[in-house]
């Protein structure tokens, strides 16, 4: 065992640069090994971990101690078995003026909510910074995490609160998020101020909307338990549920969570791949001290154990090393994430990806080294003396004779492709590894280029081509209006003018489900004018008819042609539904309808928002301000690009998330094709020599090598590229289809995606190139050994 | 010597000709307005005409009050609304002239400390753009009342720290009561004299304005009238409103009458010239009228010819029938005012009435403009013409909908303000009810007293218009799917239906003290205790908690001193935003302060309700542990703060 140990020893000290490129090579897998099992498991149920961790409430009621005592609606759901706990009423108050820091507005409007303390076991805030007592004191706030990313405030800053008598300062001394809305995409958002302390801001007189929460033993009952208390309990608040607090989760997460847990697939393929062939490349270097060893009298399992040893004290070494840039790097992806939705869900110990991934190392390399190095024991001490490697793979069959070729003959091309086919096994894992590349690099440029393009291509996402929203501000009679909008139309720039309004009109009760909110839009005009589509049918042109969102329809199992109930003006109306269409912002729910629809039921219904569509070379904003010049305070008007500043921030984030996880890949790319090149030089030592010998220079011996590399990388751009184009739509829309986009508003950009074939072929030759420089320098004499 | 009589003859002729000619013209102006007059459902209103610098015409029409005999006259005081921001521009102009403004200054020149929460663009605000409405500080009517008027406009404009301007300054009209404050506030500072005593010396006085004030302390001397409420089919008196100085440059408690402001437009059409004396330069004169910015006119269908509207300081210029008005209008719910100033003609036309006129059902009553316009048509012997009158159909009449008598029931019942309460329909309550016209019908109060009273015109089940003579507006009951009803949105507060399960756990407490009594409702189930001055009360399951009351004369101490008196000798860990309203024709105050008491911290929410009228005020205080405030102990002092009252 001694002498195992001193040559192991004596292993890694002879071979200081090998050991050094065999651990530099487990510890970059490892890192992304754990870096991608870290994002993975990170945004694995986030929701559900962090609802749990702190007892979020499924059932989150506001009502006015004017219309409810607090009392009769607790006794109610304390009654209730599947009840786990019921919260205590606490004073909220929403308030529609935003808190000013530095001057300048927070993103959110804000719902102050006084916060009971983390003892009461329900609705706990989870703190990030601060939160040292168990609410906050008199005079201080926890805010929500996204205003730190948003809007840069820190812990110790002062908020100023708009008041009535000036601004009132609030200390900033936690920084927390809740279950209910941890991705700030909820407006208003919560913030927390200490029990009692709402009369500090707000006149007692307006403070008597309280809320209250419920926490259910199963949140799979939660719209069960809502539609038995309407039924047993007139309800004059209003609820918000579970469900709708996990879609509005899911409308960022859904789309990251899912594309980066393909990613993390893809890596830990790829890394286990690099993985194994970086420790045959490092046996199969040691051909010659085996066979010596075994002449000496060592047996297969002694040299199996010196490996196994060898291997296992790298990876020891060099795991730890990988999993610490894995964890900064994990955490500079949810930084990023954290920035881009407000939300801290990497709630999982590091420790998991790190056991993880130290011991799939372990175990990984030890299997790949004890296979390799049972090979090794098959090895003829005498062969392997006398040539110091393993026979090398000869090009016979080969139509071409070597000593008739010159310097600029097609030699290379030729050396090339015979390296390749010289190891089939090989060249298809790097095919495969490849493969994966292209598809992480297809997707990320294509995703990338669908969501920042998102302003071209509004309608696919539900959205408007709107570049001004008008809103009359004082209630003209509606022949006024008509002038104004006259005004809009005869001018030469306004290509469109649609009215619209938003409706909130409520579903029945139904089979097991209370009624809710349904809210619309109505339309004076064609929506086709606005460029709205729809997934299915048709846009509504009666007054009979609505089209309806994709998540309302698959909730109350509706279709084209079926008749939906919609509780409007105080009456339950039959509409006959037309279409089918989906909306990020709403989540694909609700309903769309023309005027004359709500006008049958009430035919003084007027709606107060223009929707203007500006030819396309004139300036929203110099238009913006000439209509206020002209118009003053009559009409309020706010360009569209001036509303999409939170979207374009977490577009922004995802961005930057994609980015890093794309440049994580084309480091897979250059290690993967560097370790391939290093393992071919050795494999061809021999050739190499001879081809050295007789006249190929280096340089041409290198290009043979890019050669190879390049053929590889080409068939994976020409598999790959196709088939990421046929796969990506249709994965993205299952990814997206819970938030509502169905149909993932693809943008396939030919001239981005052929960008990639570049930038795949430069970190390949690259990587080749650095990994054979080698070559350069060794002469003949030594590669050919025999 | 023959020629001679002759041509006395003739001149005499024409003399008596033109006087004839003059009587005429008044008398077909007295005659149009007791025609108007007898349209309109209000009360009575006073009009002053002036021509070539003096006042030619001026008379009332109907009477003081509702319901009595006396008769309206040209010399009675009443709101006039923003025509009180005349005085503020012209004050400032007086400034000018002296050196001690220039009117494209920063405010902050003026006041240094100005600024609202995005200094950067309050940095760029302008006197001009103050009195143009161009300041782009939003209205927002958010007082901050005080029983001390002079008091209350600094710390307005202080206030003014927590709006943010959204636009830039300078570019758009928006209308804004605020620019005015800010004006008003910059006068007292520049003269060292509080606003209403700058304006009562510097142009009431010389301009004998003696029936002009903004001084609530001379609204009684000066008999002030204080107009009507809008009922059914006529108006009903309105009770003197609770006063605060906010506004005071914007004219939200200046008084006039007619004549007074004939004088004021006599200096304005005579190039500042008052009995022979230069009140004010003639470049000041220009400036004040000269259009700084424009908007949209009145549309045809309102009567208008959509000609855009420019504005001066103060005035807006109005292309009416081809000829340039100057005027403004003023209102206060209660009463309204117009002036109209021909400069080319030299002539000007104020009327003042003692209901809001301008509120008017459009549909049915002349409007206000169409009737000014009339007048100077009458003046210079032209025809009337239809100058604002409403094109089209009143879209109720054609409503057929009827809602079923069994559904009714649903809707009757009293509903209570929720959350934040419109600055234009602050405390009020609203009333449904089967009324004496057999329909359902609204009645909103302010306590006892009557904001309004209209019929409820269903639209359908949800709507319905409010009617009765003020011009229709429509309110929207909140229905749920379950048949009940939730409350009502009206004039932008949203009311809750309240549940009177819950009221009749409160009851009404008497509490006596020396000749004050005071009446408020606690919970049934409270305990209370009267010892001394004090009342003391604790609450079941409320641990540690107490209210106490104590009743004072009415006092000039500030809630500043209020407090440092109460907690003096303990420690003040921190206080919260003082809060104010008014509330029942008197003040409510409210602060949270938290003491450290033996190490812990103790919360204790201040209250004072002011009483000028009964000269009482009460100090409450409700003390528990920190922590311990909860959802029971707001609903506490909510069913105070709504009950409480001197009697």
């Amino acid at each position: 065992m001694k002498s195992i140990l001193l040559i192991t020893r004596a292993n890694i000290k002879r071979r200081k640069i090998q050991t050094f490129l065999v651990g530099m090579c487990i510890a970059l897998a490892a890192m992304m090994f754990s870096t991608l099992m870290g994002i993975g498991l990170g945004m694995n149920q986030p929701f559900e971990n962090l609802y749990n961790r702190l007892n979020a409430s499924h059932i989150w009621m506001n009502f006015d101690v004017n219309e409810h005592d607090p009392k009769d609606i607790i006794a109610w759901f304390e009654q209730q078995p599947e009840v786990v706990s019921v919260g205590t009423p606490n004073l909220t108050r929403t308030h529609w003026k935003k808190p000013i820091f530095k001057g300048k507005e927070i993103i959110n409007h804000v719902e102050f909510r006084e916060h009971p303390g983390n003892s009461r076991n329900q609705d706990k805030l989870h703190i990030l910074e601060g939160g040292a007592g168990e609410y906050p004191n008199p005079g201080e706030i926890w805010i929500p995490n996204n205003w730190k990313s948003k809007s840069k405030v820190n812990l110790g800053d002062t908020l100023n609160i708009p008041m009535q008598s000036g601004l009132f300062p609030l200390i900033v001394s936690g920084i927390v998020i809740n279950a209910q809305n941890s991705n700030g995409l909820s407006n208003p958002v919560p913030a927390w101020v200490g029990p009692g302390t709402l009369p500090m801001l707000f006149p007692i007189g307006e403070l008597s909307e309280v809320s209250l929460g419920i926490r259910l033993n199963d949140a799979e009952i939660t719209e069960e338990v809502w539609a038995r208390f309407h039924k047993e309990y007139v309800f004059r608040g209003r609820g918000t549920l579970y469900g709708l607090y996990k879609k509005i989760f899911q409308i960022v997460y859904q789309i990251m969570g899912g594309l980066l847990l393909v990613f993390a697939l893809f890596g830990i393929i790829v890394t286990m791949i690099i993985t194994s062939s970086v420790v045959n490349s490092a046996i199969k270097t040691d051909y010659k001290m085996i066979g010596m060893l075994k002449a000496q009298g060592f047996t297969n399992r002694n040299i199996i154990t010196v490996y196994l040893i060898q291997f296992f004290i790298i990876t020891c070494i060099a795991v730890p090393v990988g999993l610490g840039g894995g964890y900064f790097t994990t955490q500079l992806v949810f930084k990023d994430l954290i920035a881009a939705i407000g939300a801290v869900n990497f709630d999982i110990s590091w420790l998991v990806p790190a056991i993880a991934t130290f011991f799939a190392f372990i175990i990984g390399v030890l299997l790949i080294t004890y296979r390799t190095a049972s090979q090794a024991g098959k090895i003829q001490p005498v062969t392997a003396i006398r040539f110091g490697g393993p026979p090398q793979r000869s090009f016979a069959g080969s139509k071409f004779s070597l000593f008739t070729l010159g310097p600029n003959s097609k030699l290379p091309i030729f050396l090339g492709l015979r390296m390749l086919m010289s190891n089939k096994k090989r060249a298809f894992l790097l095919f495969i590894g490849l493969l994966f590349v292209v598809f992480v690099q297809v997707l990320y440029t294509n995703v990338d280029n669908s969501v920042l393009n998102l302003d071209d291509n509004r309608p696919s996402w539900g959205f408007t081509n709107t570049d001004l929203f008008i809103d009359s501000a004082s209630p003209l009679e509606e022949n006024e209006e008509d002038i104004f909008r006259d005004y809009l139309t005869d001018d030469d720039r306004v290509k469109e003018v649609v009215k619209m309004g938003v409706y909130i009109a409520n579903l029945p009760a139904q089979e097991g489900k209370a009624p809710q909110t349904f809210v619309g839009f109505i339309y004076d005009d064609e929506l086709e004018k606005l460029d709205l589509v729809n997934l299915e049918g048709r846009h509504p042109v009666f007054e009979t008819e609505v089209s309806i969102g994709i998540n309302s329809a698959k909730e109350l199992n509706k279709t084209i042609g079926d008749s939906i109930g919609i509780f409007m003006e105080g009456q339950l109306v039959n509409f006959s539904i037309t279409g089918i269409y989906q909306n990020l912002s709403n989540l694909s729910e609700g309903f769309k309808m023309r005027i004359e629809g709500v006008r049958e039921l009430n035919p003084l219904y007027e709606l107060n928002r223009y929707n203007v569509i500006l030819h396309e070379e004139e300036d929203p904003i110099a238009y913006k301000e000439e209509l206020l010049e002209k118009y003053g305070s009559t009409y309020k008007v706010r360009a569209d690009s001036e509303s999409q500043g939170q979207l374009k921030d977490i577009i922004g984030g995802i961005k930057s998330v994609f980015l890093l996880v794309s440049f994580l890949f084309l480091g897979v790319l250059f290690l993967t094709v560097f370790n391939d090149t290093v393992l071919s030089i050795r494999e061809n030592q021999k050739n190499m020599g001879i081809l050295k010998a007789v006249g190929l220079t280096p340089l041409q011996l290198q290009f043979s090598l890019i050669l190879k590399a390049v053929f590889t990388a080409i068939l994976a751009i020409i598999v790959g590229v196709p088939l990421s184009l046929q796969i990506i739509p249709s994965a993205m829309d299952t990814l997206t289809s819970e938030v509502g986009l169905a149909e993932f508003p693809y943008v396939f950009d030919l001239n981005k995606t052929l960008l990639v074939i570049p930038l795949i072929m430069v970190i390949t030759i690259g990587s080749v190139w650095i990994a054979s420089r080698r070559l350069l320098k060794i002469r003949p004499r030594i590669l050919v050994r025999e | 010597m023959k020629n001679i009589l002759l041509l006395l003859f003739y001149f005499c002729l024409l003399n008596l000709s033109t006087l004839l000619g003059q009587n005429t013209k008044f008398q077909k102006i007295d005659k149009y307005l007791k025609a108007y007059q007898a349209k309109i459902p209000i009360p009575g209103f006073s009009i002053a005409i002036v021509e070539d610098n003096k006042i030619v015409f001026s008379k009332g029409y109907g009477v003081q009050k509702q319901g009595t005999n006396t008769p309206m006259s040209p010399s009675n005081s009443l709101g006039i609304g923003s025509l009180g921001r005349g005085f503020t521009t012209v004050g400032i102009m007086q400034l000018v002239e002296k050196g001690k403004i220039d009117l494209d200054s920063p405010v902050t020149k003026y006041l240094p400390w100005f600024k609202t929460a995005n200094k950067n663009f309050s940095d760029a605000i302008t006197v001009r753009m103050c009195l143009s409405n161009t300041s782009a500080i939003p209205a927002q009517f958010e007082a901050v009342p005080s029983l001390n008027p002079d008091e209350s406009l600094a710390k307005f404009v202080r206030s003014m720290e927590g709006y943010y301007v959204k636009r830039k300054p300078g570019l758009a009209y928006e209308f804004s009561d605020e620019g005015y404050s800010i004006c008003g506030l910059i006068i007292s500072e520049l003269s060292g004299m509080t606003y209403a005593d700058y304006i009562e010396k510097n142009i009431f006085a010389p301009l004998n304005m003696t029936k002009t004030t903004t001084k609530p302390s001379r609204f009684e001397e000066l008999n002030v009238l204080y107009g009507h409420e809008m009922a059914l089919s006529n108006c009903v008196p309105a009770n003197k409103s609770a006063i605060n100085g906010n506004f005071f440059p914007a004219g939200s408690e200046m008084k006039s009458s007619v004549n007074d402001f004939a004088n004021f437009t006599a200096m304005l059409l005579n190039n500042g010239q008052f009995n022979g004396q230069q009140f004010l330069q003639s470049k000041s004169i220009e400036e004040i009228f000269k259009s700084n910015i424009s908007f949209q006119g009145l549309g045809t269908m309102l009567g208008g010819n959509g000609i855009d509207i420019q504005c001066g300081l103060g005035w807006l210029e109005m292309i009416i029938e081809e000829r340039p008005i100057f005027i403004q209008v003023g209102n206060t719910g209660t009463t309204a005012a117009i002036a109209g100033l021909s400069r080319e003609r030299n002539q000007g036309v104020i009327l003042i009435f003692n209901g809001d006129v301008n509120r008017l059902d459009r549909y049915v009553y002349p409007t206000l403009e169409n009737t000014a316009n009339n007048v100077i048509h009458i003046l210079n012997g032209e025809a009337t013409t239809d100058f604002a009158v409403m094109r089209f159909d009143d879209p109720y009449e054609d409503e057929d909908y009827v809602l079923p008598k069994a559904k009714w029931e649903k809707y009757l019942g009293k509903y209570h303000p929720s959350g934040q309460e419109s600055p234009f329909f602050k405390d009020i309550n609203i009333e449904v009810f089967v009324g004496e016209s057999g329909q359902i019908e609204l009645k909103a109060f302010n306590e006892n007293n009557l904001k309004g009273h209209y019929i409820l015109l269903f639209t359908n089940e949800s709507r319905a218009a409010l009617r009765n003579i003020s011009h229709p507006r429509e309110i929207l009951f909140k229905l749920f799917p379950n048949g009940s009803i939730g409350g009502l949105f009206m004039f932008g507060t949203e009311f809750k239906k309240r549940d009177e399960s819950i009221e009749a756990k409160f009851k009404s407490v008497t509490f006596n003290q020396d000749e004050s009594k005071l009446i408020f409702s606690l919970p049934e189930n409270k305990k209370a205790t009267v010892g001394g001055k004090n009342f003391k009360a604790t609450f079941p399951n409320q641990e540690a908690v107490e209210l106490n009351i104590s009743l004072v004369e009415l006092n000039n101490q500030s809630f500043e001193q209020l407090i440092n008196q109460r907690f003096d000798g303990k420690s003040i860990a921190t206080k919260g935003n003082l809060l104010a309203k008014n509330l029942r024709g008197g003040i409510w105050q409210e602060q949270t302060v938290f003491t450290k008491e033996a190490g812990s911290l103790k919360q204790h929410l201040v209250m004072r309700y002011q009483d000028p009228v009964k000269h009482k005020q009460a100090v409450i205080e409700l003390t528990n542990p920190y922590g311990k405030f909860n959802s029971e102990l707001q609903e506490i002092v909510m069913y105070f703060q709504r009950t409480v009252k001197f009697e």
